[in-house]
């Protein structure tokens, strides 16, 4: 299953697109994305435990599924305001 | 209620009109500025990126949860994106009560949370170049059981 994921920050300068394709198993969770991840960019290995997953637009926990055409983002640390 | 990611400079004052009524004795307004330098560094500009369709809903949130602690609905809160320079509003808030303490708590609030769950960043520019700043890693809620019902 692919799963379009926006990237934002500093996320967006290591994979160099706002929006990324990633595959995952059907029924896939978070934490295989973040798996695929740590695959495809190693610098993401060290940081992951800083970066949000977002999934249609909620903060997510390792344990929710992706399901196809969900809306997934990565969110570094914010500094808003 | 105003809750909006916007690319043009921020009035607060236009923000405060927006949320006066007779009934409001009190308003409040908050305005986040650029400043010129950040541990120990000058800043010459900022940049701000957002998520934008997420970040309006989770004002939308802290809205939500404005009115349910403080009983204050007649809010309004913009933060801008792009480049921004030294003294421009990055960040405008009114509120509006019948008295002040709750429009104060209103502004504090809406200006803490927005640090704590709203999707935007922002990047330095100084003289040693840019960074982007990393200050809140936002936890995910506990996740629900499979097939355990909300409550």
């Amino acid at each position: 299953m692919q799963v379009r994921l926006k990237c934002f920050a500093w996320a967006r300068e290591v994979t160099g697109e706002e929006e990324i394709s990633v595959e995952i198993p059907e029924g896939g969770t978070v934490a295989d994305l973040r798996a695929r991840l740590e695959e495809r960019f190693p610098v993401f290995a060290g940081r992951m435990e800083s970066i949000a997953v977002s999934v249609n637009q909620e903060f997510s926990g390792d344990k929710a599924r992706i399901r196809p055409g969900d809306e997934v983002a990565l969110i570094p640390p914010i500094s808003g305001g | 209620m105003i809750c909006r990611i916007v690319e043009r400079p921020i009035d607060v004052q236009a923000l405060a009109a927006q949320v006066e009524e007779a009934e409001a004795g009190a308003v409040c307004t908050f305005a986040g500025l650029v400043r010129n330098h950040s541990r120990g560094q000058r800043v010459t500009h900022l940049e701000y990126q957002a998520y934008r369709e997420m970040a309006e809903k989770k004002l939308r949130q802290v809205a939500d949860e404005i009115a349910e602690r403080f009983g204050v609905t007649r809010l309004a809160i913009e933060h801008r994106v792009g480049v921004l320079r030294i003294g421009d509003v990055a960040v405008g808030i009114a509120s509006a009560s019948a008295h002040r303490d709750a429009a104060f708590k209103a502004c504090r609030y809406a200006i803490d949370r927005i640090k704590q769950v709203v999707p935007i960043w922002k990047k330095e520019f100084g003289e040693d170049g840019a960074v982007w700043v990393e200050e809140c890693a936002v936890e995910a809620p506990p996740a629900r059981e499979p097939g355990r019902p909300e409550n």
